[in-house]
C-alpha cells in the first residue's frame, strides 16, 4: 500500500459441490501443496487463504470451503455472501455428482450476484481426473457447450491427488473476477450523483463522529 | 495460515501420553473408591447424586470410569429398554441390504466404491423399469451407506482406532459404520447428518457398541442435549446459532461489535461446534474434560464452552481486523488456547445457567417472530445492506410521520419481552428448588475460592440481564423521543436534511415511487452514516428492539398529534427503569451506561458539530 503501483486485491472465493468431490482436497492441494487421503468431512465452512503475485500486484484469495452434504444447503446463503467467484467442482467418476452442479448453480445465482447484477464468475472442475475411469468429460465440445449453456467461464479437468490443473484453474477464475470488478467499476463511472454525495457526506460525517 | 495437525498427533494417545499425564489430574484412589461408589448406587433422578458427579467431573473423571459416568448420566439403560427398537435386530436387518448391494462394513474401502458404481448403475437405467427380482435395497439406503462410509475415515484420520488398514481400524470403522446406520433407521426423519460420526466416534472409544448407539440417541435426541439440532433443515441449530449471538451480545458486547464490524457470523464457527462438540479441538484430554461437563449438564454446557473458547481468544480477536486472520482461529482453535490447564479452568469459571439459556431463547424467538421477513442467520444483519437498512427505518420514520403507529406497535413488543425475561429470571431465583440447588452449589464449591461466589454471581447475572433489558428499551424510547423532541428543530435548524426530506417523500403519492426512491436512497444512506455511528452501541445490546420497529408500517399521515401523544406519555415510562439501573449492581452498571453515554455523546455532538456543516449540506443538495 505504499506505492500506487502495488496494489493489494482480496477475493472471497466459494468451493462448492456434492459430498466427498474433494472440494477440501482441492483446496489443500493449492495452498498447501500436498494432498492426503485423510481429511477431515467439513462441517459446515472452512477456510483457507492463498496470496497470488498477480501483474506485480498482491491478490488474496479467502478460498471457502463449503460443506457438501444436502442438507446444508439450507443455509448456503449464509456463506455465499460477498464472494466475487466460485469453483463448482464434481467427481467425475460419478455422474450423480455431475448432475447435481446444476443445481448447485442455480444455487449460487439465485442467492448471489454482484453489485452490478450479474453472476459471480464460476469455473468447474471435473476432479479425480486422474482415476482414469472418466465417463463425463472425454467429449470436450460437449462440456464447453455445457459450460456455455450455464454461464460457466471455463471448466479444468482436475486432480488434486495428482496435481493437476489447480493452479490453471485458479487462474483462470481469479482473470475473470480481476475483469468482472473492472468492469463493475466502469459502469459505476456514468451514475455520478450518487457517488459525489456519499464522498462529501461520508467525509464530514466520520470526521465529526471520530473526533469524539 | 498453517495447518494444525497437531491434535491429529495429540489424538494417538500414545504420543500425547507424556503430556497427557503431567496436564491431566490424577484422582486419590481413595476419590476413585469414592466415585465407584456413586456410580453403583447411581439413580439419575437424585439431585444428590448428580451433584457429586459435578464434584467429580470438576476434580478430573479417572480416564478408566469415564464410560461407566458417561453411561449413568445418559441414562443410556432406561432409554434402551423404554424403547421397542432392537439394536442388534436393526443391524441384522440392515445386513439383507449390505449383502444385496455386495458390500461389507468390513471393507469401506471397496464398499465406498461399490456404491458409487451401483449409484452411477442405477442413474443409466433410470428410465427402465426395476429389475424382476426386487433387491431389498432402496436408492436412498445407497446414498446413506455412501454418505456415512466416506465419513468413517474422515472423522477421526490418524486415531488410532480409525486409520488405515490395521485390524484395529477396521474393527473400528465397522462398529461406527453399524452405530450410524442403526441411528438412520432408529430416527428415519433425521437419517444421517455429518457431523453425527465425530460424535458417535467418541462415544466408542469410551462405551461398549450397542451402549454408544443408545448414548448416541440420547445425545441427538433428548431435548437436554441436541434435541432436533441434527433434522433435516438445520433449523434449530441455526436458532440456537442466533441465541449463542444474544449471549455474545450481552456477554462481550465490545467482541460482538467487532466482529460484527469485521463481519465475521457466529454461524460460522459456531455450527460446527453444536454438530461436532468440540471434538475438532486440537487437545484431546480438554476434549473429554468438554464432553463430561456436556454430558452431565447438555446444551447449557455447549454454550458455556463457546462462549469460553470465545474469552480466551478474545484479545487476540479485538486485534485482528481481517476476516481471514480471525476465521482459521476460530475453525482452528489454537493449543495454547484449548489445552486443558487454559481451557477446562476457564471453563468452571464460565456459568450459563439453564435459565438464562431459556431467557436468551425466548429473547431470539420473539426477535425472529417479530422478524418475519429475515431469512435464516442473516436476521442478525451483520450484513451491512441489512443493517442500515434498520436503522435508516429507525431514524426516519418515528422523526417524520408514523409515529403514532410505531409507538403503537413498539411498545407491546417491548414490555412483552421485558416482562417475559423478567418472569424468567423470577422464577428462577424464587423457585425455592432453584434457591435450593443455588446454595447446595456453593456449599459445595467452597475448596475453590473462586467458585464460592456463584451464587451471588448468578443473583447479579439475573440482574444484569433484567436491567440490560430494560436500559435498552429505556434507550430505545430515549431516542424515539428525542427524534420527537428535535423535531421542531429540525425544520427550522436543518439540523436533521434527511428527515425534512424522507417526510416530504413518504407524503408523495404512489405514482411518484420511483423520484421517493432515487431520493431516499443517497440521502438515506447519510443518515445512517450519521447517526449509526453514535447508534450502535445503544442498539447493539438489545436487537429485539430492533425487530419490531422493522415492522411498523412505513407511512401513514400526520405526524403532529402522534409527537404530541408520545412526549407525554414517555417520561413516566421512563423512570422506573432508570431508578431500577441505579440498584443494579456495578459491573451491569457499566454495560447499562454504554448506551446512554452513547446517546449523551451523541446529543452533544450534534449541538455542537453538526450544525454548520448541515447547513452547508442542504444547500448542496437543493
Amino acid at each position: 500500500m505504499q506505492n500506487n503501483h502495488h496494489k493489494e486485491h482480496l477475493y472471497k472465493i466459494l468451493v462448492i459441490g456434492d459430498l466427498g468431490v474433494g472440494k477440501t482436497s482441492i483446496i489443500k492441494r493449492y495452498v498447501h501443496h500436498n494432498f492426503s487421503p485423510n481429511y477431515r468431512a467439513t462441517i459446515g465452512v472452512d477456510f483457507a487463504l492463498k496470496v497470488l503475485n498477480w501483474d506485480q500486484e498482491t491478490v488474496r484469495l479467502q478460498l471457502w470451503d463449503i460443506a457438501g452434504q444436502e442438507r446444508f444447503g439450507n443455509m448456503t446463503r449464509v456463506y455465499y455472501r460477498e464472494a466475487m467467484g466460485a469453483f463448482i467442482v464434481f467427481d467425475v467418476t460419478r455422474p450423480a455428482s455431475f448432475e447435481a452442479v446444476t443445481k448447485w448453480k442455480e444455487d449460487l445465482d439465485s442467492k448471489l450476484t454482484l453489485a452490478n447484477g450479474k453472476h459471480v464468475a464460476t469455473v468447474l472442475l471435473a476432479n479425480k481426473c486422474d482415476q482414469g475411469r472418466d465417463v463425463l468429460t472425454n467429449n470436450g465440445i460437449k462440456m464447453e457447450q455445457f459450460c456455455q449453456e450455464n454461464g460457466f467461464v471455463g471448466w479444468y479437468e482436475t486432480s488434486a491427488k495428482e496435481n493437476i490443473n489447480i493452479d490453471e484453474a485458479a487462474n483462470c477464475l481469479v482473470k475473470h473476477i480481476i475483469a468482472s470488478e473492472k468492469d463493475m467499476l466502469q459502469s459505476e463511472v456514468p451514475d455520478t450523483i450518487t457517488p459525489q454525495l456519499e464522498k462529501d457526506k461520508g467525509g464530514t460525517c466520520s470526521s465529526c463522529f471520530r473526533s469524539q | 495460515m498453517s495447518t494444525r495437525h497437531t491434535h491429529e498427533m495429540i489424538m494417538k494417545t500414545q504420543k500425547s501420553l507424556p503430556e497427557y499425564i503431567l496436564h491431566y489430574p490424577q484422582l486419590s484412589s481413595v476419590r476413585v473408591k469414592e466415585l465407584c461408589e456413586l456410580l453403583s448406587y447411581w439413580n439419575g433422578a437424585s439431585f444428590i447424586c448428580k451433584s457429586q458427579i459435578e464434584r467429580f467431573i470438576r476434580m478430573g473423571i479417572p480416564p478408566s470410569l469415564r464410560g461407566r459416568v458417561w453411561k449413568c448420566l445418559l441414562t443410556t439403560d432406561i432409554l434402551r429398554d423404554a424403547s421397542d427398537f432392537n439394536y442388534q435386530m436393526c443391524l441384522s436387518e440392515v445386513r439383507g441390504p449390505l449383502v444385496d448391494l455386495g458390500i461389507s462394513e468390513y471393507g469401506i474401502l471397496s464398499a465406498i466404491t461399490t456404491l458409487s458404481d451401483t449409484q452411477n448403475d442405477l442413474g443409466l437405467n433410470r428410465q427402465q423399469p426395476t429389475s424382476p427380482s426386487k433387491p431389498r435395497y432402496s436408492v436412498d439406503d445407497i446414498t446413506l451407506f455412501r454418505q456415512i462410509a466416506l465419513d468413517l475415515q474422515r472423522s477421526f484420520p490418524t486415531h488410532r482406532s480409525l486409520m488405515g488398514e490395521s485390524p484395529e481400524a477396521i474393527e473400528g470403522q465397522a462398529k461406527l459404520f453399524r452405530v450410524l446406520i442403526a441411528y438412520a433407521k432408529y430416527n428415519p426423519k433425521v437419517g444421517y447428518t455429518q457431523g453425527m460420526s465425530y460424535i458417535a466416534a467418541v462415544l466408542l472409544m469410551e462405551l461398549g457398541e450397542e451402549e454408544a448407539f443408545w448414548a448416541l440417541v440420547a445425545l441427538l435426541d433428548k431435548p437436554k442435549y441436541l434435541g432436533e439440532m441434527f433434522d433435516l433443515s438445520l433449523t434449530k441449530v441455526q436458532h440456537q446459532v442466533k441465541v449463542f449471538d444474544q449471549f455474545l451480545k450481552h456477554r462481550k458486547p465490545q467482541l460482538s461489535k467487532h466482529m460484527e464490524s469485521v463481519g465475521i457470523l457466529s454461524v460460522h464457527f459456531v455450527m460446527p461446534w453444536f454438530l461436532t462438540l468440540f471434538t475438532s479441538l486440537p487437545c484431546w484430554d480438554s476434549v473429554l474434560a468438554v464432553w463430561d461437563l456436556l454430558i452431565l449438564h447438555g446444551l447449557s454446557a455447549v454454550f458455556r464452552t463457546a462462549l469460553t473458547i470465545v474469552e480466551l481468544l478474545e484479545p487476540r480477536l479485538m486485534d485482528l481486523k481481517d476476516e481471514g486472520a480471525i476465521l482459521p482461529l476460530l475453525l482452528r482453535v489454537p493449543v495454547d488456547v484449548a489445552q486443558y490447564t487454559v481451557l477446562v479452568p476457564a471453563l468452571w469459571n464460565t456459568e450459563v445457567q439453564d435459565w438464562e439459556l431459556k431467557c436468551m431463547n425466548s429473547l431470539e424467538l420473539d426477535e425472529s417472530h417479530n422478524e418475519p421477513k429475515a431469512e435464516q442467520s442473516e436476521s442478525h444483519g451483520t450484513l451491512s445492506g441489512e443493517v442500515t437498512e434498520g436503522k435508516e427505518k429507525e431514524n426516519v420514520s418515528p422523526a417524520s410521520v408514523g409515529e403514532k403507529t410505531t409507538e403503537k406497535v413498539t411498545l407491546p413488543g417491548a414490555v412483552n419481552i421485558l416482562t417475559r425475561v423478567m418472569r424468567l429470571a423470577q422464577r428462577h431465583l424464587l423457585d425455592p428448588m432453584g434457591r435450593q440447588r443455588v446454595e447446595k452449589k456453593s456449599s459445595q464449591t467452597q475448596a475453590a475460592p473462586r467458585q464460592q461466589s456463584p451464587a451471588t454471581g448468578r443473583f447479579c447475572r439475573s440482574r444484569t440481564s433484567a436491567s440490560l433489558t430494560q436500559a435498552q428499551i429505556r434507550s430505545r424510547r430515549r431516542t424515539q423521543q428525542r427524534g420527537v423532541t428535535n423535531q421542531p428543530v429540525v425544520q427550522e435548524s436543518s439540523d436533521d436534511v434527511t428527515v425534512g426530506d424522507a417526510e416530504d417523500c413518504e407524503k408523495t403519492e404512489g405514482s411518484e415511487q420511483t423520484l421517493k426512491r432515487s431520493g431516499t436512497g443517497p440521502v438515506g444512506k447519510v443518515a445512517h452514516g450519521r447517526s449509526n455511528h453514535s447508534r450502535v452501541k445503544s442498539f447493539r445490546l438489545l436487537p429485539s428492539v430492533k425487530s419490531p420497529v422493522k415492522q411498523a408500517p412505513p407511512s401513514s399521515s400526520s405526524s403532529v398529534p402522534a409527537s404530541s401523544v408520545c412526549s407525554s406519555t414517555l417520561p413516566s415510562i421512563r423512570s422506573p427503569p432508570s431508578s431500577l439501573q441505579l440498584s443494579s449492581v456495578p459491573k451491569s452498571g457499566e454495560q447499562n451506561d454504554s448506551p446512554r453515554t452513547a446517546l449523551i455523546k451523541e446529543l452533544s455532538s450534534r449541538q455542537q458539530n453538526s450544525f454548520p456543516f448541515r447547513k452547508a449540506k442542504e444547500s448542496k443538495l437543493i
